[in-house]
């Protein structure tokens, strides 16, 4: 599995804590971002996610390479899934691994903020009334 | 310096490089509500050097109402991001991001 990546398909944890499992990496910490049944008040029947595919991949492998510099020997897998999801579906999934607790966790709260700032991903909700609207985001900060 | 006689000739020298237009081709590429804006999630579009990212992104939003965009629009060039103040060049693949949402 490539460190960061972006999908089509079910995110699976299992296979994120296995891409970076190692004997000599006693912590791993596991982050799942899943579709709420509600935003602001709105009943919510899916999310459809889509991105600057090539951009969107760059960004995510300069996060995970940020992150394995803010935390040497740290191991880290992303996988961030596009096209519809329906509620209490994975649409990030995020799995670090170091030796120590604190790197693991703190890694995984670094990625899961610095997509949010910047990857170049949006996501239009879907409401039990049948409309459509993009949810407001993040201008990346220059 | 070219000191040919007949006054065709000097005429006919081409203007110096900094005075001379540039046309340019640019692939824009468009992205969630920026996109349902201006009805299409690309374009090539020919503008004359000099132009800045800022400006590019200004001009093509000319006709968008930016309230409905709730955030700056960044400009990406070649797939990364750049200063509004960043100059646009012939075949950069610009794209217009608009506020992101993703995780």
């Amino acid at each position: 599995m490539t460190p960061a990546r972006l999908v089509r398909r079910p995110i699976s944890a299992d296979a994120l804590l296995a891409a970076v499992a190692s004997p000599t990496h006693g912590a791993s910490a596991l982050f799942l971002g899943t579709v709420r049944e509600q935003n602001e008040g709105r009943p919510v029947s899916g999310i459809d996610y889509s991105a600057y595919d090539a951009m969107a991949e760059r960004e995510l492998d300069r996060i995970v390479a940020d992150a394995r510099e803010r935390h040497p020997g740290v191991l880290v897998a992303v996988e961030h899934r596009l096209g519809t999801l329906a509620v209490g579906e994975a649409s990030v999934g995020i799995a670090a691994a170091h030796a120590r607790r604190a790197p693991a966790l703190d890694a995984v709260r670094f990625v899961i903020e610095a997509i949010k700032a910047s990857v170049p991903i949006w996501k239009r909700e879907h409401y039990t009334d049948g409309s459509r609207e993009w949810v407001a985001g993040t201008s990346p900060s220059p | 310096m070219d000191r040919g006689n007949t006054p065709s000739a000097s005429m006919a020298r081409p203007a110096p490089q900094a005075l001379r237009k540039a046309p340019m081709t640019v692939s824009v590429l468009l992205f969630a509500s920026l996109a349902e804006a201006l009805g299409r999630d690309r374009m090539v579009i020919e503008v004359e050097a000099p132009v800045t990212a800022g400006q590019l992104r200004d001009d093509l939003l000319a006709s968008v109402d930016r309230a409905a965009i709730r955030g700056a629009v960044r400009v990406a060039v070649n797939e990364c991001f750049v200063a509004d103040s960043s100059p646009v060049r012939s075949g950069d693949e610009v794209a217009l991001i608009p506020p992101v949402a993703g995780g």
